[in-house]
């Protein structure tokens, strides 16, 4: 399988790639964000700031975010600034790059990545005014976070998967609380330090009043913080109700105190807004109309949100004309504002508001009302904001029963919009007629531009529907024919997407032809655009090419390209890790031992990049890396470097996803073997379930720690490897663990241990352990009874047999035997082991007859079964038994040439074995023969 | 205070002129010639036109009577166009071809209309049927009626070889040969659509499986055609067709490359033959994927060209049962059948999927 490129594709599989085109992100971001934005402001003022601080903010405005980093690494290696500084400015910008990400999934990388930045450069501020001007601005990533995957939690198709990100959001929501809760306290100590009175000539004011107002706004941080987590549980919840009504009582004591203060009217808002959702209507709209009719020009954004929160009231009030007309007075009021958070939910107010009429109007007006609210709910879906996923939800209503206008009829931008609204709906096919109809427009007046960002998107819509072929067309069409348009490295990036599930989707035939158009498609790209961020996605795919087709310094020469800088950077040294660790696999002598070194380095490259931007440890990509490198170092015979490694895997693995967790398992065996701890494997797994560890789980590791047992012992004895016996020894412990715990349990588990004791020549404990299977399954009536359970029960049961004939227990091996006859007597397993306990019985003539009675009877089958070759070879052993060694080898050497070129590989070579053997063994004399 | 009756006469004299001038404006006829190499747009001749011809427009500008070939004039802006025309234009161009053709009817009925924009109203009203009859084929006998009786009124008309080639279109759907070879022949007779007519026969011949003869037809055709013409364009769609039939694969790849690489990316009616016979090469390089992504050109960018949209349907059907994905076979199957009811590419891929 070819990669996926995990974020970026994943990205393109979920459309925010294309998203990111014609989306404005709301600029003033969320509800909380306007709100916690409109005190002070964290930063010191514009006087006391450096110039360099002036300079990046003035870039973070701008969006250049790429050079806000380069100058803060050229500020770190002037030594302009000290540490901390540059550790906060750092983690500040992608704080700010994240805001102004409409690309969600990135949005949330960078927020992770700044939020555990801040932590730590939080931590080497020495300056307590410093480091709450930092605080402030982490709660509001962390709230941010929060958000955003409330946000993601709304749209998920399942309530599993969006319960899982609403626990997310409470948990950021928690985190925030306590960031919020050690700001609050720091400012609470720094504002009593200032020494009373402090009077308005005093020159210690300024910095007076610049606490209070962080500490009034880290109040009101506090009680929102509350407010919107109240969101992420159901309406009229306990949760829900506890958290408004604790959020409504901060707010109102923090308005009683700082009624002249925009905090203290800011508190009044929100105070409302939960009086609003507790149900306290006439309360609510009250305070609404005071704020209005405020005079206070530095209110104006919050009587503007106030408006905003009373058509909300209306509409909860059945008051639906009445709301429907503010919304339109409000839209018309603010028409810059149209397309923040509180435009948005005014857009989707006016829809909502004109559908709940609809069941009253007459048909024309019930169809021009569909028209106008279907336009509003249009124009909210195709922003990124909270009213997203309930404009969706009516969107879809309103389409089951209002008709599709025709995209052919439409200008371009209608037709364009009316796209974008039928991809959000996943409705495909729409989509695609009107990407279509709006780039025929678009070509018949020769707009290139437009022509290309229609064609952009449909490609978007083709790989989104899974018709990778036709994706690749147009973003392949794009990507060379109009190479200068700014979309075309991203149409060019599609077209490798495609190519790539292309090939994935259709191997079954002429897989070397799309395998041969990726490659083309990858070179092209990164010729064409090599500093781009497509073309890094190029050259990694490159690389994954080579490296599946052999050509490994290829491989490693396009991995390399890749740069430090590059988002691809990390990605690119953990393939070329692997890459060259196939290398040195390929090689031998010094060359291979240099080619692993150099895995090892790109591995710890990759490990390091990834943490330097803040990646979490326990992000699966870094816990693979490692794991990787683990790999390689045990391989390489450095076990114990591997065990520090895999430890460092493990304590990041916890909320791994499984597979992760098992392959963490299975190297830590492996390494722990490497290093001569299996008694602290197996302790581990003892300490797993004592800790209550579930039995499907313990089973599982258990079973990884016998494969991994097996796998050693198999290498270790090829090798002639000292240690096999205690490895050996240990796989004895081990099966008897297993046998005795509570993954011992199962019939399944406990046939495995037996079967895995036959294997390693413990008979006697393999008898043992089949007798338990047989008391505690094969005799119980309930198994019996499952028709399911049938196969398993003469598997057992053969299993017995040939465990009682090795360990000499022959009466027993032969009434089980008789029991197996009764039921299956032309079970061929049965068979063979009746001619093997006839030969263990001393009954040689009779087993004689019984091989060659066999043999006589598989011969006619077509293709052969194994049991006919085998029993040649148990006719020969027979008969050397009987002392006839010369006979068996003629026997076997006959059967050998009449099978000519038919004879499987493999039988062939265990008859040569048998025949050098029996060739080796003294001829008995004549004499001894008579 | 009054204006004195000098001015009042002054302003009367102004404005009379000023709506002589807009009158004159609307009756000035306008060539927009096409681009010749080095320029990004073509000159454009503003005149009145005198005399068409399926050859040259005669048109007099600046006091001289100026003559240009047909094969040079981009397009060609009647002055004194009825509004119903526009706005029938307008429509058609959005694929509502029942209200463009009432919007070209209605225009014809338009009082003191001259000659070449009555004939010019005509053929797009003709032409606009056998658009329609695209969708709708119950249109297609009286799309055919309409296009003889535009032939038989103008036979020197400037549209004539457009009408032609217009109904040529519409027979060759149908199933009688001498009815096509009929119309071929009426339009070798028109001067100067020789080159034209040799092309349509050679394309025609390549379908009736005689592609040695069409090649040796284009090759006389060499010398009707003028250099750089969009009919070269056409003859060398040609010529690769005719290569596929004779199934030299290689010479008929590399030229459909060329053209594809040569070729605005916007031009339907020279990329969409040419996917497709890069398409029919590749498939008969045994490369069923690659043919399938050159057809899917066709499909996807140049469905415009209808009969060469129908043609790519049916291959891309017929690669997706060679590739094992009938559910994919199934779907390309359906959208040729609710596209080109009529179309003898639906036949084709029926029939091959049931063998």
């Amino acid at each position: 399988m070819l990669p996926d490129h995990g974020l970026r594709w994943h990205l393109l599989q979920s459309f925010l790639l294309g998203i990111w085109l014609c989306l404005a992100v709301s600029p003033s971001g969320s509800l909380f964000g306007q709100a916690a934005r409109s005190g002070r402001g964290n930063a010191p003022g514009p006087a006391e700031k450096k110039q360099e601080d002036r300079f990046i903010e003035g870039l973070w405005e701008r969006g250049y975010y790429d050079l806000a980093g380069d100058y803060i690494a050229e500020l770190k290696r002037q030594n302009r600034l000290d540490a901390s500084q540059i550790a906060w400015l750092d983690a500040r910008s992608a704080y700010e790059e994240a805001t102004a990400q409409p690309d969600l999934a990135r949005r949330r990388t960078l927020l992770e990545q700044s939020i555990a930045k801040m932590e730590t450069a939080i931590r080497t501020i020495k300056d307590a005014a410093r480091a709450d001007d930092a605080r402030l601005v982490q709660v509001r990533a962390v709230i941010e976070l929060a958000h955003l995957l409330w946000v993601d939690s709304q749209d998920q198709p399942t309530t599993g998967q969006k319960d899982v990100l609403l626990k997310q959001s409470r948990a950021r929501q928690a985190e925030a609380r306590k960031v919020n809760n050690t700001l609050l306290a720091s400012l609470g100590t720094r504002e009593k330090s200032f020494k009373l009175p402090v009077l308005p000539d005093d020159p210690r004011r300024p910095d007076y009043e610049r606490t209070q107002l962080d500490r009034l706004n880290a109040e009101l941080q506090a009680a929102l913080i509350d407010y919107e987590e109240a969101q992420s549980w159901p309406e009229k919840s306990p949760e829900r109700t506890r958290l408004l009504t604790s959020a409504m009582q901060t707010l109102k004591k923090l308005h009683e105190a700082n009624r002249g203060q925009v905090a203290g009217q800011n508190a009044r808002l929100w105070q409302a807004k939960c009086l609003q959702e507790l149900g306290n209507l006439p309360e609510a709209s009250g305070i609404y109309g005071e704020l209005i009719d405020q005079a206070d020009p530095a209110l104006r954004e919050l009587r503007r949100r106030a408006m905003y929160f009373r058509i909300i009231a209306y509409r909860d009030r059945s008051d639906f004309a009445l709301a429907a007309d503010e919304c339109r007075r409000w839209l018309d009021s603010f028409p810059d504002q149209a397309r923040t958070e509180d435009g948005i939910g005014v857009q989707l107010e006016l829809a909502k508001n004109i559908l709940l009429q609809l069941p009253k109007a007459t048909p024309n007006e019930k169809a021009a009302g569909e028209r106008v609210a279907r336009e509003r709910l249009g124009a909210v879906l195709r922003v990124y904001s909270r009213h997203q996923a309930e404009a969706r939800r009516l969107l879809a209503q309103l389409r089951k029963t209002t008709p599709d206008l025709n995209p052919e009829k439409l200008d371009y931008a209608a037709a364009l919009a009316a796209g974008q609204e039928a991809m959000e709906l996943k409705d495909f096919t729409r989509a695609r007629k009107c990407f279509d109809a709006a780039a025929n427009k678009a070509a018949r007046t020769k707009e290139t531009a437009s022509y290309v960002k229609a064609r952009y998107f449909e490609a978007v819509c083709l790989f989104r529907s899974e018709n990778y072929y036709e994706s690749y067309v147009l973003g392949s069409h794009l990507a060379r024919r109009y190479p200068s348009d700014t979309l075309s490295p991203n149409a060019a990036e599609i077209a490798l997407a495609a190519m790539t599930y292309a090939y994935n989707a259709y191997k079954s035939s002429d897989a070397v032809s799309d395998l041969n158009r990726l490659i083309e498609t990858a070179q092209y790209t990164a010729k064409t655009w090599p500093q781009s961020a497509q073309a890094d996605t190029a050259r990694v795919t490159l690389g994954e090419v080579y490296r599946g087709q052999g050509k490994f310094d290829e491989a490693v020469a396009v991995l390399s390209a890749v740069g430090k800088n590059s988002e691809q950077y990390a990605e690119a040294q953990a393939r070329q890790g692997l890459v060259l660790w196939r290398k040195s696999q390929s090689q031998s002598g010094p060359a291979a031992t240099t080619a692993a070194n150099e895995a090892v380095t790109s591995f710890r490259n990759s490990i390091s990049s990834q943490l330097a931007k803040g990646v979490p440890a326990d992000d699966p990509r870094i816990i693979t890396t490692r794991l990787d490198l683990a790999d390689v170092l045990s391989l390489s015979g450095k076990a114990a470097e591997a065990v520090k490694i895999v430890a460092e895997a493990e304590s990041a693995a916890a909320k791994a996803p499984p597979e992760l967790k098992a392959r963490v398992q299975r190297l830590k065996v492996r390494s722990l073997i490497a290093t001569d701890q299996l008694d602290q494997a197996l302790a581990d797994l003892a300490t797993a379930e004592k800790n209550g560890l579930d039995a499907a789980d313990l089973s599982s590791l258990y079973f990884q720690l016998g494969q991994s047992l097996q796998d050693e012992m198999a290498s270790l004895k090829a090798a002639g490897d000292g240690r096999y016996v205690r490895v050996r020894q240990s796989y004895q412990a081990f099966l008897k663990a297993l046998a005795a715990s509570k993954a011992g349990g199962t019939w399944q588990s406990l046939q495995w241990v037996a079967e895995a004791q036959l294997d390693d020549n413990q008979p006697a404990a393999s008898l043992q352990t089949f007798v338990r299977i047989r008391l505690e399954f094969l005799d119980q009536e309930s198994f019996k009874a499952d028709p399911a359970n049938a196969q398993r029960i003469s598997r057992s049961l053969i299993k017995t047999v040939e465990a009682a004939r090795k360990a000499g227990q022959l009466p027993l091996a032969a009434t089980t035997l008789r029991e197996l006859e009764t039921k299956s007597p032309n079970l061929l397993p049965v068979i063979m082991e009746k001619g093997r306990l006839l030969e263990a019985q001393g009954k040689l003539n009779d087993a004689f007859a019984h091989w060659r009675g066999l043999t006589t009877r598989l011969a006619a089958a077509k293709p052969r079964p194994d049991e006919y070759y085998q029993a040649w070879i148990e006719l020969a052993h027979v008969l050397e038994k009987q002392g006839k060694s010369p006979t068996a080898r003629q026997t076997l050497a006959g059967v050998l040439r009449l099978g000519g070129t038919g004879f499987p590989a493999q039988w062939k070579q265990a008859f040569d074995a048998e025949i050098k053997r029996l060739s080796a063994t003294p001829t008995p004399k004549s004499g001894a023969t008579r | 205070m009054r204006p004195e009756p000098f001015m009042r006469l002054l302003f009367l004299v102004i404005f009379i002129g000023l709506s002589r001038a807009g009158e004159a404006r609307a009756q000035t006829d306008e060539l927009r010639m096409r681009p010749t190499a080095g320029q990004t747009a073509g000159r454009i001749i503003r005149g009145t036109i005198s005399s068409e011809s399926p050859a040259e427009i005669r048109i007099q500008a600046g006091g001289k009577v100026e003559s240009v070939k047909t094969d040079d004039v981009d397009s060609v802006n009647y002055g004194g166009i009825p509004p119903a025309y526009l706005e029938a234009e307008i429509r058609e161009k959005n694929g509502e071809f029942p209200a463009a053709i009432d919007g070209f009817r209605r225009a014809s009925t338009t009082a003191g209309l001259r000659p070449i924009v009555a004939q010019q109203v005509k053929y797009r009203y003709a032409e606009a049927l056998a658009n329609a009859a695209g969708q709708d084929p119950a249109r297609t006998t009286e799309a055919i009626t309409a296009l003889q009786e535009f032939v038989r009124s103008f036979p020197n008309g400037r549209n004539v070889p457009a009408a032609l080639e217009v109904l040529l279109n519409l027979v060759r759907s149908g199933d009688d040969p001498a009815r096509i070879d009929s119309v071929i022949a009426d339009m070798a007779r028109i001067p100067g659509s020789q080159g034209r007519a040799n092309l349509l026969k050679a394309d025609l011949l390549v379908d009736r499986g005689q592609p040695d003869e069409a090649l040796k037809l284009l090759d006389t055709a060499r010398t009707q055609i003028a250099k750089g013409s969009p009919l070269e364009q056409t003859a060398q769609s040609i010529r690769i067709k005719s290569l596929v039939g004779k199934k030299s694969f290689a010479d008929a790849e590399k030229l459909a490359r060329d053209l594809i690489a040569a070729t605005d990316p916007n031009d339907a009616d020279a990329l969409a033959p040419a996917y497709n016979a890069l398409g029919d090469c590749l498939r008969a390089a045994g490369k069923p994927k690659d043919a399938m992504i050159a057809y899917l050109h066709t499909d996807i960018l140049y469905d415009r060209a209808s009969g060469e949209h129908a043609r790519a349907l049916a291959s891309i059907t017929e690669l997706w049962r060679v590739l094992e994905k009938p559910d994919r076979a199934e779907q390309a199957l359906n959208k040729l059948a609710s596209s080109y009811p009529r179309s003898p590419w639906l036949k084709k891929a029926q029939g091959s999927g049931k063998k």
